[in-house]
């Protein structure tokens, strides 16, 4: 995985999720326009988390490092999403698998790129 | 359909998903998936403008084996919009209340065991005492002066000026020494 084009990937991502927002904004679907800020947000802490580890680590521990914390990343919101779920929350849920829809999308391209 | 219904009602329609998704359902009842794949959003979204249709009582639910069927609720959508309109607002129910309550304060302060204890200065305070006098009297009989001071007079000394002023609030009407209640 080569950091320069992971973190564009990342990039263009947050930023195709912002340009998104303002199309369904425009089209009456605000709250399709909630959601694409909220994958935006989980496409820049991808982003966030990468750089914080790479300011720290040597290059060949990087990678493991980065996929360790990726891995945990959705494990609250799994369980906020199955407690929603139980409690009849739907909205909330959904909101939930929002961000683990866009998790997955950035676990996805870092295996393709593996 | 309540006011208050019809803005939750409102606000819930105001989304193109949402009334996509109602168009749908027009049609026949739908799961979850079926929609997503017909409008080309995820499931999650789906069941997320579901719960606000539900809430808002747009559509309802009910469990088929392994699937929950989401139907249009037609009835609602029945209701003409000049229903709605002609609804007395809450707003307008409270208003009313208020104004009671204001009138009933005034008339506890300006009277006492059924006489006027002054003439209210304000010109909407004295509107409502004088509303109040005006019951005594029978609506559109004529009354001799004589008579209508008479009346007055229980109410206050000054009956000349509660008489002049019932006569510019248009709750009397003088023709030829006669007066006539008009409220």
């Amino acid at each position: 995985m080569k950091k320069e084009s992971w973190l564009t990937y990342l990039e263009s991502q947050v930023e195709r999720c912002r340009q998104e927002g303002e199309v369904l904004s425009q089209d009456c679907r605000e709250d399709e326009a909630r959601r694409a800020k909220i994958q935006g947000n989980i496409f820049q802490i991808c982003a966030t988390v990468y750089q914080a580890l790479e300011a720290h680590l040597p290059p060949q521990e990087l990678e493991a490092a980065y996929r360790q914390k990726l891995l945990a990343l959705p494990e609250n919101w799994r369980t906020a999403r199955d407690l929603a779920q139980t409690h009849g929350a739907l909205e909330r849920a959904a909101v939930e698998e929002w961000k683990l829809e866009a998790w997955e999308q950035v676990w996805n391209h870092l295996e393709k790129e593996a | 359909m309540t006011e208050e219904q019809a803005l939750k009602l409102f606000k819930c329609l105001g989304d193109r998903s949402r009334l996509q998704i109602l168009k749908s359902l027009l049609e026949e009842d739908m799961y979850v998936e079926r929609l997503a794949e017909r409008l080309e959003l995820t499931p999650a979204t789906v069941s997320f403008h579901l719960k606000k249709l539900l809430d808002a009582g747009a559509v309802s639910s009910r469990r088929e084996q392994y699937y929950t069927m989401y139907s249009l609720n037609r009835e609602i959508f029945q209701c003409r919009l000049l229903d709605i309109l002609g609804e007395e607002s809450s707003d307008a129910q409270r208003q009313q209340e208020r104004e009671a309550r204001y009138r009933q304060r005034v008339l506890d302060s300006f009277f006492s065991y059924g006489r006027l204890q002054s003439i209210p200065a304000q010109r909407k305070k004295e509107r409502i005492c004088l509303e109040e006098i005006a019951k005594e009297l029978e609506l559109g009989r004529p009354y001799p002066e004589q008579e209508l001071n008479q009346v007055l007079l229980r109410f206050h000394q000054d009956y000349c000026t509660l008489r002049r002023d019932m006569i510019s609030e248009g709750i009397l009407r003088r023709e030829g020494g006669v007066y006539t209640r008009l409220l």
